[in-house]
């Protein structure tokens, strides 16, 4: 049984012989392994993701033409997943996220307000102090000259540094 | 790597085994309901066909061959003006989609029947491992 060509391997899994799949899957499954575990340091993430790579060609088998080589698309549906994985754990703040607008700026700065805007710049400093009084956005915007969404950008940008600032020193 | 290889291969049967259950249920419940759609329309179109006395239009067939050819298009014509036509194609219907499912069965016979052997043994072999 372990002669057999992937070809054969292959036609005979597309015929209904399920219990070849067990030959590609010793084949190939330490080529995949090392190739996700380079790529991945956690043994139990990339284990999942070998798993997955396996099922999803166990789906497409149907469609695999049987002359091609399967481990290059093996190591392509790894990439794939790979990406899909680092996709799905990039950490990104999208612009309704709590950080920064669900705070007001009295719990912004109830560690230690004056370290904070110690470690501003002038114009950000002068930003966050016309914040702290009251002024609105829009007059903000007028004080600096500059159009209303590039100084929302700055307050926000300006918010989301003080929050690391802070979570680095707690 | 043998536990790993031993999980990829538990995924797949089971992505299998609820894949194949899942067609086969669907397509023994369209075969069934179609089989009896298909026989209550036809004996509902033949009671129909009897009670109009369709068929004894084609007692013509009975006649000499130049009469046949005389009157054929006049007989076919009240044929087809007398059948109801919204119950023949819901016949047809019925009938075309047992055909199709049959036909589907018979040419991947061979296919399922390999696919079950493999799901089988495989559970089989799982369940005395088990034991």
């Amino acid at each position: 049984m372990q002669d057999k060509s992937d070809r054969e391997t292959l036609l005979r899994i597309k015929q209904g012989y399920i219990d070849d799949y067990t030959i590609l899957v010793h084949k190939y499954t330490s080529p995949i392994f090392r190739y996700v575990s380079s790529r991945l340091f956690d043994k139990m993430e990339a284990e999942d993701l070998v798993q997955n790579v396996f099922i999803s060609f166990y789906k497409a088998i149907e469609r695999f033409d049987e002359k091609k080589k399967i481990l290059p698309y093996l190591f392509e549906i790894a990439k794939n997943e790979l990406k899909m994985y680092y996709r799905s754990h990039k950490e990104t703040v999208t612009l309704d996220d709590q950080i920064g607008y669900g705070q007001t700026e009295e719990t912004l700065y109830q560690t230690d307000k004056a370290a904070l805007l110690k470690e501003l710049n002038k114009e950000q400093k002068n930003i966050m102090q016309m914040l702290i009084d009251g002024y609105s956005y829009k007059d903000i915007a007028t004080k600096l000259h500059k159009p209303l969404n590039t100084t929302r950008t700055l307050i926000r940008r300006i918010r989301l540094s003080l929050i690391s600032k802070q979570h680095e020193k707690t | 790597m043998k536990k790993l290889e031993d999980k990829i291969l538990k995924k797949v049967y089971i992505l299998e085994t609820k894949k194949t259950v899942t067609s086969s249920v669907v397509k023994t419940l369209v075969f069934v309901l179609s089989g009896l759609g298909a026989f209550l329309f036809i004996q509902i179109l033949a009671e129909e066909f009897f009670d109009m006395k369709t068929f004894s239009l084609f007692e013509i067939m009975q006649e000499d061959g130049e009469v046949i050819i005389k009157h054929i298009g006049g007989v076919l014509s009240s044929v087809f003006q007398e059948i109801p036509i919204s119950m023949v194609l819901i016949t047809l219907f019925f009938i075309v989609i047992l055909m199709v499912v049959s036909l589907t069965f018979v040419r991947n016979f061979g296919k399922i029947r390999h696919r079950t052997v493999s799901l089988f043994k495989f559970w089989v072999k799982r369940e005395k491992k088990q034991l």
